[in-house]
């Protein structure tokens, strides 16, 4: 646009467009440029989507067994085939998706409520306080994910939640780190003490300037977190600690067609797959958003 | 070392001859670096008046305290580091160091305006400036989505910024680091205060762009009736904008006087060296450095702080004691205690 306007003091007559709308648009022109990272959301929203909508997809329910039809191949009854009861594969796949992409989202949701506000809080605050709850982090941290969360599943009995919070739990001292170094480093910047002295209040501080500077960051780690609560999710189901039969989550489909391996070879090979695009998919897409989100900012 | 150089009170004939208080009063100031160890005095006794409608240039070297001055006055000094120990100050009678934090967060931006010295830092990258804007106006005014926008626009187009419709919608990265400043300007100047502290305004822009912006406060000052302080190491950016002049050395005003008094009659050592140091066109001089450096904070001189390095020391008057400010008329000060008996050169014209 070239036309100036000399009258700054006149009255606005373009479309006062809201300027975080704007560079939501941006944001999202840029991403959907990435082919390799529309096509992984994509894939990902469609599985998503069947996941949460697949009772209305006219399936069989995914635990009445046909016990006479077990073990079939693909067929136009049974898209995916059937498993050793008789159940179809296709609407047990889509239930033990829901229930492992819940799986991750439960872990997911613990560390960054664990996580973000304390780390945004000591951040700001230094002190001593900030050195104590930072080393109490990174002791959770040298916890490994599964090995805590085996243990509460032998205190509290085989449970999918309580696992997936343990998990969570061990998680939260990334997003804890990653909102800590964000919220220093901008605390430090001279902008904050700028909009202080036009008398902003503190916590309006953070959270526009603050929470504005390190969204890309989170972005990126809440999709490598989700990730990896799939992955964590389908090993714990594997070994028999998360989900209980009849219910299927990825995992256990897996167990439960490994010992059908020769005889049944797409079982252990379907939920497999998912899992793989799953977590691929998502990784794909926070790496894009990591990109197109901080290429915005460098100044 | 004692917290208690300065005894020399501002005479009451000098108060109420103003008949209402002035702008800003600065009385006794003593600001302290603290930590583990005993505070360390960095500015001392620091006595300051700004006049309505005045502009103030508060001159000094780096390290000489003039922007832990400007932001205790603000006070935004890092409690955690540095802290005011000492000293009252005072906007148009009311004592700002004894406001609560919220009551300062009102005074903040509509009473206190604040330029920053470096626009490339001050502006937050991840917001447009039109939300930095307006985010501010809608802080202290009550003001719809579309009026603090509208009121946005109009504030860039008063900095000078020309398409003010479109930039607003841009972000910091977007625009040069002379417009930067501007929008800073704007900011500060977003709820009109009526003190406006500018913090080497100019230190980070290029020389036109500096004479520019400097130009902008004078004239934003005038328009709006701020009363402006501008701190700068930069004796020129004293002679185009200030009315009056105060000069800080190692954490002390050493010498306060009408920008003409100054540059014409200088009654400190430290201030006709700042002369002799300037560049002149057309004079066939060469331009004189002042030999050494400002003691540091914690090693200031017993006595005269600037006598280490000064042509005019004798021994013992200038070493052995402290040495108070001397008021001399209103609004001009000098703390030297050979003042009455040296001739000391101003600018030649």
């Amino acid at each position: 646009m070239t036309l100036t306007y000399p009258d700054a003091a006149g009255p606005s007559v373009l479309p006062a467009a809201e300027p975080s709308e704007a560079r939501r648009v941006a944001t999202l022109r840029a991403f959907l440029h990435r082919r390799l990272a529309t096509t992984a959301l994509v894939v990902f929203l469609l599985i998503v989507l069947a996941a949460l909508f697949a009772p209305l997809l006219g399936l069989p329910a995914p635990n009445v067994q046909e016990l006479a039809a077990r073990l079939q191949g693909p067929s136009w009854k049974h898209l995916l085939g059937t498993d050793e009861l008789g159940r179809d594969q296709l609407a047990r796949i889509l239930a033990a998706t829901r229930i492992s992409l819940w799986a991750a989202c439960q872990a997911t949701l613990v560390g960054v409520v664990l996580g973000v506000p304390l780390g945004l809080a000591m951040g700001l605050v230094g002190g001593r306080l900030d050195s104590i709850i930072s080393r109490a982090f990174d002791t959770l941290q040298s916890i490994p994910p599964l090995i805590l969360a085996i243990a509460i599943v032998a205190i509290v009995g085989r449970s999918l939640t309580p696992a997936m919070i343990a998990i969570g739990i061990v998680f939260s001292p990334t997003f804890y780190r990653i909102s800590r170094a964000a919220a220093a480093t901008v605390a430090g910047e001279t902008y904050i003490e700028a909009s202080r002295s036009m008398g902003q209040r503190t916590h309006k501080i953070v959270l526009t300037h603050v929470l504005g500077n390190v969204s890309s960051a989170l972005i990126v780690q809440v999709s490598i977190t989700l990730a990896f609560g799939i992955l964590a999710e389908a090993a714990l189901s594997y070994l028999g600690l998360g989900v209980q039969p009849p219910s299927a989550s990825l995992g256990s489909m897996l167990t439960s067609a490994a010992n059908l391996l020769n005889a049944a070879p797409q079982l252990v090979i379907e939920p497999g797959v998912v899992i793989i695009v799953l977590a691929l998919c998502i990784s794909l897409v926070g790496d894009a958003l990591r990109d197109v989100t901080s290429g915005e900012q460098v100044g | 070392m004692e917290l208690t150089p300065v005894q020399v009170k501002v005479p009451s004939a000098i108060v109420t001859a103003h008949a209402r208080p002035p702008a800003l009063q600065v009385d006794g100031l003593v600001i302290g670096l603290v930590g583990r160890r005993a505070p360390m005095p960095v500015v001392t006794g620091l006595d300051l008046t700004l006049a309505r409608q005045e502009v103030l240039g508060l001159v000094g070297e780096s390290g000489s305290g003039k922007t832990l001055t400007s932001l205790a006055i603000a006070r935004l000094l890092d409690g955690r580091s540095v802290q005011v120990l000492a000293g009252t100050v005072t906007l148009f009678g009311r004592d700002l160091l004894t406001l609560s934090e919220a009551q300062m967060r009102s005074v903040r931006g509509k009473e206190i305006g604040m330029i920053f010295q470096d626009p490339m830092t001050s502006l937050d990258p991840a917001f447009t400036i039109g939300y930095q804007l307006t985010s501010v106006l809608r802080r202290h005014f009550d003001l719809s989505r579309q009026a603090a926008r509208r009121r946005a626009v109009e504030l860039l187009g008063m900095v000078g910024i020309g398409d003010p419709r479109r930039r607003v919608d841009q972000y910091p990265h977007q625009i040069s680091g002379g417009m930067r400043q501007r929008v800073m300007i704007a900011l500060a100047i977003s709820c009109e205060p009526k003190v406006l502290i500018a913090d080497e305004p100019t230190t980070a822009l290029d020389a036109t762009t500096q004479a520019q912006i400097l130009e902008l406060i004078k004239d934003l000052a005038q328009t709006l009736h701020m009363s402006t302080i501008i701190t700068t190491h930069d004796l020129g950016v004293v002679a185009e904008v200030c009315d009056t002049v105060a000069v800080m050395y190692a954490g002390q005003i050493v010498e306060q006087a009408t920008t003409e008094q100054l540059f014409y009659h200088p009654q400190h050592p430290y201030t006709e060296r700042l002369l002799l140091a300037l560049p002149r066109v057309g004079v066939e001089q060469e331009m004189l450095g002042i030999p050494g450096a400002p003691p540091r904070a914690g090693q200031f001189p017993e006595g005269c702080r600037f006598a280490p390095r000064c042509g005019h020391a004798v021994e013992p008057d200038c070493v052995a004691h402290v040495v108070p400010l001397e008021h001399l008329a209103p609004g001009r000060t000098a703390r030297c205690v050979r003042r009455p008996e040296l001739t000391l050169r101003g600018v030649r014209t």
